[in-house]
């Protein structure tokens, strides 16, 4: 029963990483990244990739730099498009389409082994999971004390609450918008890594990725880190003990419900707030 | 003189199909048109009132899930598909009344992709990438028959568009609020609107389903169909004759990709993507 409960706690937690980043894009950046779930398979192949010549801890390291500045970069070039949605989200699907041929085109249509970063055991704690827990709660320790403390976190927040009255204060969105790709890119590329040695990789489970995404965003709603963080654990947490307890078939139903159920009875999640502009 | 044009042409291809005398021809043909139907069912309901829609692939798994469960049957399938896509448009059109704009889109998105992960883990249920067979029914089809069905589904959608409710619909998107303040209850309208999208879109993926004898999650996947949904409605946003003709010529141009070239096949489908609505993007949503 604790096993269960640890690994859903890891795996929820990843979720929330992933989901989080592109909580921020749309929330701060008004991006509508469909292209999220691709630059995080994109992430697992180049860990994957560099892990076969180098330690896995040193691979981890270079992975999660490349890929951080790849979509720091490439994402802010997505801020020309803030003001047309239906080409926003054209291009960002049109880049997930490019990703994912890619990498056919290079690995294949084939699953792909992603070694841990960390292997061995204490007990029955798995290392992995310890480390993947230790660096989720650093992240988002890191991710509020900017938020809280610092002058460009709390331009942030507030871009993201109102950017009309944002602007009128006189913060610079462009500017604000970079750093906002910086982070989520990291949260991004953080889930990647820690991710993807439980999960089966292959290029197509980028729309799962992005499944899964979409779904604790809806769930814990839009602007909402801790509510990305309390979907993530709930939808993980549920999963599995639905799939433990009851029947694995239930499993595939747990998300969908949560979704369908949250977008008919409260759009706007758990803890996002209602917006004129979508609700 | 425009509609006649086009009643002239569904009658012309009608005509086509059934004197074809080419059997994997009039199979693709027809096929071509029961995608060419779903394309402009999504533009009547969700490109015409000015929505971003990404997630008409849920509507076609439900009514084919729906086809597959009732496949004892033909007349139960029909049905069933059809009044389960119904059902599916109806989800859709609720979020529409409810939500807009960009989480409109995610919301939608995330409805198919969602589906396919509960096709997948419930496998015994829904056999997942596998897919439920249904051959026993392909024998009792006659595509001359499903020619005519979804050729005049087909002409029901582009007559709709130019009653009444059609062209509240249109002025959906142009101004709402507007159209509000003119007593009109846009919500009822959206619905409906999306219900008899949802009705459509169900009948042809009956044909869909039934004609390729197999129902899975090749069906419901994003990629490439609400791609090809995105690039026949963004010709000419809103105008279903247009978004019909490009939706059954796409189909024909993805199995000749998927023979040809399959490695370049995605690059492909995002350059044409991107190429579509960086030149035409300005009319989408706004009514042409």
């Amino acid at each position: 029963m604790l096993e269960i409960l640890v690994f859903s706690l890891i795996i929820g937690l990843g979720y929330s990483l992933m989901a989080s980043g592109f909580n921020l894009l749309l929330s701060v950046g008004r991006i509508i990244n469909l292209a999220y779930g691709a630059y995080v398979v994109l992430v697992a192949y180049i860990y994957s990739t560099l892990a076969q010549s180098l330690q896995p801890g040193l691979a981890a390291l270079i992975a999660l730099a490349i890929s951080t500045a790849i979509g720091t970069v490439g994402w802010s070039v997505l801020a020309a498009l803030r003001r047309n949605e239906v080409l926003m989200i054209v291009v960002t699907l049109s880049i997930a389409l490019v990703i994912e041929g890619m990498l056919i085109w290079i690995y294949g249509p084939y699953q792909r082994v992603v070694p841990v970063i960390v292997s061995g055991s204490i007990g029955w704690l798995n290392l992995q999971w310890l480390v993947n827990a230790l660096i989720a709660v650093a992240t988002y320790l890191g991710y509020f004390l900017l938020t809280a403390k610092t002058k460009i976190g709390k331009m942030m927040i507030a871009t993201a609450e109102d950017p009309e009255l944002a602007i009128l204060y006189g913060m610079n969105p462009t500017r604000i918008y970079y750093i906002t790709t910086a982070i989520a890119s990291l949260f991004a590329s953080l889930s990647g890594l820690l991710l993807s040695p439980f999960l089966t990789i292959y290029p197509h489970v980028a729309w799962l990725f992005l499944t899964i995404v979409l779904s604790v965003t809806i769930i814990g709603g839009v602007g909402s880190v801790v509510g990305s963080i309390v979907a993530g654990i709930l939808i993980s947490g549920v999963e599995r003990v639905a799939s433990y307890y009851i029947d694995p078939i239930f499993q595939g139903f747990v998300a969908p419900a949560l979704v369908i159920g949250m977008l008919l009875l409260r759009p706007r999640g758990l803890f996002g707030k209602a917006e004129l502009r979508w609700a | 003189m425009r509609s006649r044009l086009y009643i002239g042409f569904l009658a012309v291809l009608l005509v086509v199909v059934v004197f074809m005398p080419w059997t994997f021809l009039k199979y693709l043909v027809v096929m071509a048109i029961a995608f060419g139907v779903v394309v402009a069912a999504y533009d009547f309901a969700s490109v015409r009132s000015g929505y971003i829609n990404l997630g008409q692939t849920f509507v076609m798994g439900v009514a084919g899930y729906g086809a597959a469960f009732m496949s004892q049957s033909l007349v139960y399938s029909a049905v069933g598909s059809t009044l389960l896509g119904a059902f599916g448009g109806l989800l859709l059109g609720f979020l529409a009344v409810r939500i807009r704009g960009a989480y409109y889109a995610i919301a939608t998105m995330v409805m198919p992709l969602l589906l396919i992960v509960l096709a997948r883990t419930a496998y015994s249920v829904f056999k997942g990438d596998d897919g439920i067979s249904v051959w026993a029914l392909q024998s009792q089809i006659n595509i001359d028959s499903a020619a005519a069905v979804l050729i005049a589904v087909a002409a029901l959608m582009a007559y709709l568009t130019k009653t009444r409710f059609g062209l509240i619909i249109r002025s959906i998107s142009y101004d709402e609020m507007l159209t509000i303040s003119s007593g009109i209850n846009t919500a009822l309208y959206k619905l409906g609107a999306y219900i008899i999208a949802g009705a459509a879109t169900g009948v042809a993926t009956f044909y869909l389903v039934v004609l390729s004898g197999i129902m899975s999650t090749a069906l419901i996947e994003p990629i490439p169909w609400i791609v090809y949904m995105l690039l026949a409605s963004g010709v000419k946003p809103g105008d279903v004759v247009w978004s019909f003709s490009i939706g059954a010529s796409l189909y024909i141009v993805d199995v000749v990709m998927r023979a040809s070239f399959p490695n370049l096949r995605l690059f492909i489908i995002s350059l044409m993507l991107v190429v579509t609505y960086a030149v035409l993007s300005k009319r989408y949503a706004t009514g042409g």
